[in-house]
């Protein structure tokens, strides 16, 4: 039987996954938000003034196709790989040359593939 | 090995070299065997094209020792093939043909400081699955990574990051001239699964483009 997630425990794993320094590329993380079903991280990306913005869903509960896809054993584990790590890899392989965007007047938002 | 299937590799070596020197440089132009075969005739004598992957000691004019390539896992027999001029193609590595399930363990090697790091066949988001689908990896070069990187970091408990560059060397039997480098993340996750046994690689890939050219899993010392 599926176990349901808090959205607030979740969002507190994302934001301290991404108080630990990854990448030596600029990347600051301006703000993580939950919007929705998603979560909203504000980022700039190796030029320092420029925000984007990602939108990733976030699990409601274990049977989530993104819980079931990483199988992590805690909140911390799936904010590292499905969140962090899922962003920096795609901006590392050229996400900002490759994906739609969209901008609002102030954030460029990126879409991140599946 | 007898002088034709010697010669022919050393055209095919030196094709598959022209061909990824013309993607890098971006020029449109095919390789034909005819081109490649004038190109070869006009190739230095004597000299060795290949990859290999890991933290190589590298002069301030951008060379390497041959003998140096044994810092990295080229075993000395290889160095002996790149100084006679005899070595030999390193073959693509074929996908897993079973039916596997994402937390099967294909494999384990030891990292740099002797910790076992797992693959396990993953999902598309993870493991095997992952690095050789969306990646152009295998699992050698995760090993070889892992093994001999620049940095190895451990960021947080389920995190482990490692970087090591990937060369692309022209090598007379003395000296290598780098010929392209790339550098190469690797991500691994060290706690331990209900199987016992760490979950182990994450992802492996080229920084700076999404499918990495196959020099790099075609690396020497990643086999």
């Amino acid at each position: 039987m599926a176990d349901s997630l808090d959205p607030g425990e979740l969002l507190s794993a994302i934001k301290a996954v991404f108080e630990i320094e990854s990448v030596e590329t600029y990347f600051e993380v301006r703000s993580v938000e939950i919007a929705g079903n998603d979560v909203q991280v504000l980022f700039e990306w190796a030029k320092p003034g420029v925000l984007y913005g990602i939108r990733i869903e976030i699990p409601d509960t274990t049977d989530h196709p993104s819980w079931q896809d990483w199988r992590p054993q805690t909140l911390e584990e799936w904010a590292t790989y499905a969140v962090k790590w899922k962003m920096i890899e795609e901006l590392e392989t050229g996400l900002l040359g490759r994906t739609s965007r969209s901008f609002d007047g102030r954030v460029t938002w990126l879409e991140l593939p599946d | 090995m007898s002088m034709h299937f010697r010669a022919k590799n050393k055209l095919r070596r030196f094709a598959a070299f022209a061909l990824t020197a013309a993607l890098i440089s971006g020029a449109t132009l095919a390789v034909s065997p005819a081109t490649a075969m004038n190109e070869a005739d006009l190739a230095p004598a004597g000299t060795e094209t290949f990859s290999v992957i890991g933290n190589l000691p590298v002069s301030a004019d951008g060379t390497v020792l041959v003998q140096d390539l044994t810092k990295v896992g080229v075993t000395s027999t290889q160095v002996q093939s790149i100084q006679r001029g005899t070595l030999e193609p390193v073959d693509e590595q074929m996908a897993a043909a079973a039916a596997w399930e994402p937390f099967d363990r294909l494999t384990s090697w030891k990292d740099s400081i002797g910790l076992t790091v797992p693959i396990r066949y993953g999902t598309a988001s993870w493991g095997y699955r992952h690095i050789v689908d969306k990646h152009n990896m295998t699992t050698n070069v995760s090993r070889t990574v892992t093994k001999y990187p620049r940095t190895r970091v451990e960021q947080s408990s389920s995190s482990h990051v490692y970087i090591a560059p990937v060369y692309l060397l022209n090598c007379s039997p003395i000296m290598c001239t780098i010929l392209d480098q790339r550098d190469v993340r690797a991500v691994t996750n060290p706690t331990i699964q209900n199987d016992g046994h760490r979950r182990g690689i994450i992802t492996t890939y080229c920084i700076g483009e999404t499918y990495c050219n196959s020099w790099v899993k075609n690396s020497v010392n990643a086999n």
